[in-house]
């Protein structure tokens, strides 16, 4: 009778559960991010003049979605095989990072990869941009780990806003939903324009095309102070990735299944 | 673990009391039957057992404490006819991943069983009809062995040769493992043969708890003209009366204390209820 016998300790049963698409995920992920380098590559050396600019928030976004999507089935799974919710909660945790840490270090050989063709072909392509430092500025094996940890605070801290946001909306009613997520939308999209317009185009903060231009100023403030140097980054980070960590567990804790209808 | 214990459990959805003070123990080892009509509040019961939801007071003890473990939550499995499963989750993944929650879980005997009752271990969760869904659940359910099995609505959608294989099944697997199972379900009649005790539960609140014996054994048809019938009813409990033409038929019930009946008057009859019959009669009682 084949059963298993290895009887493994149920956090680890959950994390292995949680993180079992993550082959399909990156395989899908980094293909496509490899088609769209593959295609500037092409045009760029047909003489074309192609850039991707701002091409590492797909990174991003993948992690917020990751973060924010992986609730609901993932609990609902886990509620399914009576793992209780600490054990849950802690196995989010662990999944967070592991997430975290396999895509920084994916990210980070796929743009170390894609910068050594650049270089060897002698062709200008898309790149990280200076939200985060520049991967071409940091050769080597110490660049490589700067990046990395970089990366990391970073991607970490995306995915448990992500999860956290995804918690809290899996715990409203429809109108709570719209209470919380109506003026929380129009806050970061007004802040976002706002970054955006002040780091690309070097608008003025006073002189910013936004909604309420008070409300973008603390963005910008923000992320000015956090890119200050690598200290303030990672200290921002860290904090960030904490605070949600802990409001996504308080919130997780009194959530029940939710049903829909039967199959 | 060998009890679960269900203490002055209520839930309310809004004004709506689907559980009124519910008190129930499950032992270990036996075969219950949970039935009941539609929201009734049989699935809330099992969905808080299964802590799945919360209830509004009271409180559900597993071995006498009020939460499950690391280790006591693997002792409980409940199967749902909600959509609850990840849906994109093919057939052969979803039993392989639950088999890494549960220790004794046979894999290879779930995917033969499932082979046997015609389904395509490749296709996803959301491509199978509600029959083989409900199938590959139940099969699931059993195949985690553990010590308590809740099963809401294992045939659902089954044609009648599935419903008779899965019943096989789960004789078989309480026979091996001697664990607890908790069958939810409206097909009384079908079940009726699996089951140790019953637990009838109607508007929120149990109405009848027994052993299927004690429940058959103090159940009976009486009936014949109604003059002598109506003479003889005050021995017992009626639970439901027919009248027809001057004949009466009386679902009665009798004390188990209760001495042997006398010996009754000519004409009337007495004949044995099926449980079907029982609880029919026993949600009109209470719609009354």
């Amino acid at each position: 009778m084949k059963t298993n016998r290895k009887n493994k300790p149920l956090l680890v049963s959950a994390v292995r559960v949680m993180t079992r698409d993550y082959g399909k995920f990156f395989i899908s992920f980094f293909g496509v991010m490899t088609a769209l380098y593959l295609i500037g590559f092409i045009v760029n050396l047909s003489g074309g003049n192609m850039k991707i600019g701002g091409i590492e928030g797909v990174y991003f976004i993948a992690c917020f979605v990751a973060g924010l999507a992986s609730f609901k089935e993932d609990f609902f799974f886990m509620a399914q095989n009576q793992v209780p919710k600490s054990t849950m909660t802690k196995a989010f945790i662990i999944e967070g990072f592991l997430f975290g840490i396999v895509t920084s270090f994916a990210v980070n050989v796929f743009a170390h990869v894609m910068a050594w063709i650049s270089s060897t072909i002698n062709h200008e392509i898309p790149r990280f941009i200076d939200l985060i430092p520049r991967v071409d500025d940091n050769g080597g094996l110490s660049g490589f780990g700067r990046n990395f940890v970089i990366i990391l605070s970073l991607y970490v801290a995306i995915y448990f806003i992500g999860l956290m946001l995804g918690t809290i909306n899996y715990r409203l009613n429809w109108l709570g939903r719209v209470i919380f997520w109506v003026p929380f939308g129009f806050l970061m999209l007004n802040g976002f324009i706002g970054t955006l317009q002040y780091y690309l185009d070097n608008i003025d903060p006073e002189e910013l095309e936004v909604l309420s231009v008070a409300l973008a100023k603390p963005f910008i403030n923000a992320i000015d102070w956090l890119m200050q140097n690598l200290g303030n980054f990672i200290i921002t980070c860290a904090a960030v990735t904490v605070f949600c960590i802990v409001v996504g567990a308080l919130t997780f804790r009194g959530a029940e299944v939710k049903y829909s209808k039967a199959k | 673990m060998q009890t679960i214990k269900v203490c002055d459990v209520s839930k309310n959805y809004g004004d709506v009391q689907a559980l009124q003070q519910v008190n129930l123990e499950l032992a270990r080892g036996k075969i219950y039957g949970l039935l009941g009509r539609n929201g009734a509040g049989k699935s809330t019961l099992l969905k808080i057992i299964a802590e799945r939801i919360k209830p509004s007071s009271g409180r559900v003890l597993y071995d006498g404490t009020p939460t499950l473990d690391d280790v006591t939550s693997r002792e409980i499995y409940f199967s749902e006819p909600e959509n609850t499963l990840p849906e994109m989750m093919k057939v052969k993944d979803f039993c392989y991943y639950t088999s890494q929650f549960y220790p004794r879980f046979n894999l290879d005997e779930a995917l033969q069983l499932l082979k046997e009752f015609g389904i395509n271990e490749k296709k996803r969760l959301n491509q199978l009809s509600t029959g083989y869904y409900a199938i590959v659940r139940s099969i699931v359910a059993l195949q985690t062995r553990a010590g308590f099995i809740f099963m809401d609505e294992p045939t659902l959608g089954h044609d009648a040769v599935n419903r008779e294989l899965l019943y096989d099944e789960i004789l078989r697997i309480y026979r091996e493992e001697q664990n607890t199972i908790v069958l939810s379900t409206h097909l009384i009649d079908e079940v009726s043969n699996l089951l140790e005790e019953v637990i009838l539960l109607d508007h929120g609140r149990i109405i009848l708890e027994d052993s299927l014996e004690g429940v058959m054994d103090t159940h009976s048809y009486i009936s014949g003209l109604s003059e002598p019938v109506r003479q003889i009813a005050g021995m017992y409990t009626v639970i439901d009366k027919k009248e027809d033409l001057g004949f009466t038929t009386l679902l009665v019930k009798k004390s188990k204390d209760a001495p042997a009946a006398p010996a009754l008057p000519s004409g009337i009859n007495v004949s044995q209820a099926g449980l079907q019959d029982i609880f029919i009669a026993y949600c009109k009682n209470q719609d009354k």
